[in-house]
């Protein structure tokens, strides 16, 4: 099967004191049942972080190993290790690339607490179990994320 | 868990969703089908059920947007 490539646009935002640009792309997450979503695609962050209530609703395995994951100044949220398939939308249907088994930490909920990273993060793609499986440019000038799909044979 | 099979996700909400200011969204989760912003909430499972719910066939997109700059 010929390798397929995805190209995306950055999404402009408004915040304070300006707008930023944020690489967000369409996704489908698949467990037991399925469910689209527009993640960050995010070159700074180690692994894809699902929030455990969208886990639980697409029906992710939630026994794996645990362990806790850190942003820049937080003092750790906890995690389970999980897998789920992944499909990043094409334009065209055809052109919809899936893969399957992506590594995934599911974020947990800490009880009565509501400043953690379940509520307070979008959904983030990162390097873990995708960069293995496209080349990615970021072409901001252009507005253009583009996905390559990378051959088996250059798969490390 | 939701069950059902619905339709795939309309490309052209994902287009819609790109050229949208939603910062009255700020910091929410929202859900997108049909060119409309039709839910949002703080709580995405409830979203995601509420959604499931009111549109069984459908497959609206769930997207959240930081309005602070954020880093890593």
């Amino acid at each position: 099967m010929p390798a397929k490539t995805l190209i995306y646009s950055f999404k402009h935002t408004r915040v304070q004191n300006g707008t930023c640009v944020r690489p967000m792309i369409p996704i489908t997450l698949r467990g037991t049942t399925s469910f689209p979503f527009i993640a960050l695609l995010d070159t700074g962050c180690d692994a894809t972080v699902i929030p455990d209530k969208i886990a639980q609703l697409i029906g992710l395995n939630m026994k794996g190993r645990k362990t806790k994951i850190f942003g820049q100044w937080d003092t750790g949220t906890d995690a389970i290790e999980s897998t789920c398939t992944m499909m990043f939308l094409g334009k065209l249907h055809k052109n919809t690339v899936i893969l399957k088994d992506v590594p995934v930490l599911i974020a947990v909920t800490k009880e009565g607490y509501d400043g953690d990273i379940t509520n307070n993060c979008e959904m983030v793609l990162g390097i873990k179990g995708i960069f293995d499986h496209f080349d990615i440019t970021f072409e901001k000038t252009e507005d253009k994320i583009i996905l390559k799909q990378v051959s088996q044979s250059k798969k490390r | 868990m939701l069950m059902g099979k619905q339709k795939s996700p309309d490309y052209e909400d994902y287009e819609w969703f790109l050229k949208q200011d939603l910062s009255s969204y700020q910091n929410k989760w929202f859900a997108i089908l049909h060119k409309k912003v039709i839910d949002s909430g703080d709580d995405v499972g409830a979203l995601m059920l509420r959604v499931k719910k009111q549109h069984p066939k459908e497959e609206p997109f769930i997207t959240r947007v930081r309005t602070e700059l954020s880093i890593l």
